[in-house]
């Protein structure tokens, strides 16, 4: 009796293993297969991109951007990676009909963007790509809100940059600048630029000309009168407009700059957005009643970001899909800009990207 | 004859039978714990208690009351040492101990011990020990940590029934850290470790036939915070692949172990002979841990790995109290199977096969009513294959290493005894180092008196180690002053 009961006991534990199941397959052993097209929405055509760069980073490990070139069938693959969510980008030239002249052809700079996750992208994963300067008009180009590298919480070298994108002229006459929380409609600031909105001429912004909005128009550089210096800020003595309420009776106010003022009543604090996740928007004027938000029809343009990959999407995403961002770091000297000129795809998470120093008045190479 | 037979195999089964049906099995390994000291009959081999693990075993072998008071200062100044290793260390230790037998059948034995260390100049590494964890928290800066901490530890182990013993162990752990300079992480350690063990002798009580079973909790946070700008730190997978975590106000790590051992024994008195004691100890384990990082609100999980070790010790023993020599032969197998695997993916990012064989002699002789002279060695080969899956790394390896200690105790006269001796250590290092074999010459002296409270004793240990194909050398000094 006894030798059976240690014969069965022996088995038991014999066969007994409680930790957790091994996984079968090794990392590094990860394939991803991009195609990328591009859909002509004039003509319908759904076309391959051959011989386009694409690119793939991650967040989540510190390890170099892959590229690859797609084929004739516009069809690349990579293997032996690492299993990890991959940020993939596109950029190749497509040759399209001219407008005016269909018997000859032009080159289209077209972009696309897309993730790629392991188990839930199978198979090929395509990515669409659009021309470049799609929907052109004013947009937000560029962010510095994180503040210079220093040790006393000087973030007031804040400031945006816009770019007209369009091959007409705009106007920013009565156009209104808002900060947002939560969505459309939660307006936390709104400043207006002067002139009469849609209808105002007073105020151009030319085709490919950089704006820059000041939240103080004073050299950052240099502070009282050269007793303080952050070399890491910028000179926004120039600058082409002046965040300035004129409640706020301490507010930095630069005589040699155009301001744009608040029309939120009750409201006496300067225009100061947060170092790294807030939401901002350029809207047309024509909806100034705050109270109840923003129409949708008169956003210009709305760009979210965020520092935290984990964040929570605040604005709809009729007007933004996504945030910017990711990876800012406060008092950092960095800034976030369009990847290129104007370039909008409605989305900030691909649209922008982060540049380790700002650039006014022009663009990141 | 044979009811006792019967009776000896009823239990023996039961015992058996109960060890086996229990449950998950998991290895120890943890840094905090420290095994608490017992002043020991000078002819038992000192690694024997913690080469049984198993509580019952005390009340077995049975040991008179004793106490110990002890205060220990560690100095460590390193010339060389791994990138991620502490360029200095400094450790002040007090510790209390006492055993008291409360009647003929049981025993308990009560610890207490604080520890109040400083790591200096450790470049970007969070973590106390960097290269004990695959998952390491890193920052950009060089900086200082104090660390400190108090453990408790109780034992109580008791004769049940003629041939039946049980024993239980008790420790607790907290230690906390904190970095001097940005990102000032702090760290807080929490160590449970509790164990029950079984045990049957004989009539004559010459033999010990035990098992124990062993449980293991572990936690270990580390928080990370802005000074003036955002928090900013990396997590390692493995030694080579790393990622940025999310800049922010405060960036935490937590992990938390979980493991259990099991443990046979067995321990026989007088095998052949008189006084030639032998002992098998077989302890098997399993350990598995998950880690997080990320925000303190929504930390993300960024791996778990498994531990799976095995011992196997056999040991004999032969220390007669009118013989004027001792003898003890050492010899231990262990392996160690370990992998990591991907926080969000089912893939496996690294795994570890390790094994390790021991020899260790101990030989002592006494000339006279006053001299004695100590000879031991320990020879080990270590077999290391290591793989990153994650970085294509790769190292397999076997390493040798040695120590060889001589020892001179003299009783200067009824109240003093004098101790001196060297030792010599040699052990060949893995690819974390830049070089090949570590050379160690450390020289001891110890006294002792005996006072009306009891013993007072003082040691005195320094060390120089050099390296191969590297200049400078490390010193450690070490002192310590007990009274038991």
């Amino acid at each position: 009796m006894v030798k059976y009961v240690l014969l069965i006991a022996f088995l038991i534990f014999s066969s007994c293993d409680y930790l957790p199941q091994k996984p079968e397959m090794e990392d590094g052993n990860y394939s991803i297969n991009i195609i990328a097209k591009y859909a002509d929405i004039s003509s319908g055509d759904t076309l391959l991109v051959d011989s386009a760069s694409v690119y793939l980073s991650s967040y989540d490990f510190d390890i170099p951007e892959i590229s690859g070139i797609t084929d004739d069938s516009g069809q690349v693959v990579f293997t032996n990676l690492i299993t990890t969510e991959y940020n993939v980008s596109v950029k190749g030239i497509v040759k399209r009909p001219f407008i005016n002249n269909p018997d000859s052809l032009i080159n289209l700079s077209v972009l696309g963007y897309g993730n790629v996750i392991p188990g839930v992208s199978e198979g090929v994963d395509t990515i669409y790509t659009i021309s470049s300067g799609a929907e052109p008009g004013l947009k937000i180009n560029e962010l510095y809100t994180v503040g210079s590298p220093n040790n006393f919480f000087y973030f007031f070298d804040q400031y945006i940059e816009l770019y007209n994108s369009a091959d007409e002229t705009k106007y920013l006459d009565g156009m209104i600048f808002c900060r947002m929380s939560y969505g459309l409609c939660c307006v936390t600031y709104i400043f207006q630029f002067p002139g009469e909105p849609l209808i105002g001429r007073e105020y151009p912004v030319e085709p490919g000309e950089f704006v820059i909005l000041a939240g103080d128009a004073m050299n950052h550089i240099t502070l009282e009168s050269g007793t303080i210096k952050l070399p890491g800020s910028v000179d926004l003595s120039e600058a082409d407009w002046e965040f300035k309420n004129s409640k706020d009776y301490g507010d930095w106010d630069n005589p040699d700059v155009p301001n744009i003022d608040n029309i939120e009543v009750g409201h006496t604090r300067d225009f100061l957005i947060s170092l790294t996740s807030d939401v901002v928007l350029l809207a047309d004027g024509s909806d100034l009643n705050y109270l109840d938000g923003i129409d949708v029809e008169s956003v210009v343009d709305c760009v979210e970001y965020s520092s935290s990959s984990t964040h929570t999407k605040d604005i709809e995403t009729s007007v933004d899909q996504g945030y910017g961002g990711i990876g800012l770091s406060k008092y950092s000297g960095q800034s976030l800009e369009r990847i290129e000129p104007g370039f909008d795809s409605n989305n900030s998470t691909y649209d922008f990207e982060i540049i380790e120093a700002p650039t006014l008045w022009y663009h990141h190479e | 004859m044979d009811s006792m037979i019967k009776i000896s195999r009823k239990y023996f089964s039961l015992l058996f039978l109960l060890s086996f049906i229990t449950l998950p099995l998991f290895a120890y390994n943890s840094t905090l714990i420290e095994k608490y000291e017992i002043d020991k009959n000078e002819n038992v081999q000192p690694g024997l208690y913690s080469n049984i693990m198993n509580p019952a075993f005390y009340s077995f072998i049975g040991v008179e009351d004793n106490s110990i008071y002890k205060v220990s200062y560690l100095n460590e100044d390193r010339a060389f040492y791994r990138l991620y290793d502490a360029k200095s260390l400094n450790s002040n230790n007090i510790s209390f101990s006492a055993l008291k037998n409360l009647d003929s059948k049981s025993l308990l034995i009560a610890s207490i011990y604080f520890s109040d260390s400083y790591y200096n100049d450790v470049y970007n590494s969070l973590e106390k020990d960097h290269y004990n964890t695959y998952y390491a928290f890193t920052d950009t800066t060089t900086g200082s940590f104090h660390y400190s901490g108090p453990q408790i530890a109780f034992t109580y182990s008791r004769n049940m029934l003629k041939y039946l013993y049980w024993g239980t162990d008790l420790h607790y752990g907290i230690e906390t850290g904190l970095k001097d300079v940005y990102t000032q992480s702090e760290s807080i350690f929490t160590n449970t470790d509790i164990s029950t063990g079984f045990g049957l002798t004989n009539k004559d009580k010459t033999l010990f036939i035990g098992s124990f079973l062993r449980y293991i909790s572990y936690q270990g946070k580390y928080e990370s915070v802005k000074e003036y700008h955002d928090a900013i730190t990396l997590m390692y997978f493995g030694y080579h692949l790393f990622g940025w975590e999310n800049p922010g106000s405060t960036v935490t790590k937590s992990e938390y172990i979980d493991g259990i051992n099991f443990g046979v024994n067995f321990y026989k008195k007088s095998l052949i002979f008189q006084d030639l004691n032998l002992l098998f100890s077989y302890i098997d384990g399993e350990q598995y841990s998950v880690i997080k990082a990320g925000s303190s609100s929504k930390p993300i999980t960024r791996g778990a790995t498994a531990i799976r070790e095995k011992s196997f010790l056999f040991a004999l023993d032969y220390s007669p109290e009118e013989s004027r020599f001792s003898h003890s032969f050492v010899y231990e197998y262990s392996t160690k199977s370990d992998w990591a695997k991907s926080g969000l993916y089912d893939v496996l990012i690294l795994e570890n096969e390790e094994s390790s064989q021991t020899f260790s002699l101990d030989e002592s002789v006494k000339l006279g009513e006053k001299l004695k002279l100590r000879a031991a060695t320990l020879q080990n080969v270590k077999s290391l294959d290591y793989k990153e899956y994650n970085f294509v790394f790769s190292n397999k390896v076997d390493l040798y290493s040695q120590i060889t200690l001589m020892e001179i105790q003299y009783k200067l006269n009824a109240l003093i005894e004098l101790k001196a001796g060297f030792q010599l250590s040699s052990e060949e290092l893995d690819y974390h180092w830049n070089s090949t074999k570590k050379n160690g010459l450390q020289y001891l002296l110890g006294v002792e008196r005996l006072s009306p409270w009891g013993i007072i004793g003082i040691n005195l240990k320094a060390e120089k180690q050099t390296f191969d194909a590297v200049s400078g050398n490390n010193k450690v000094y070490f002192t310590e002053l007990y009274l038991r």
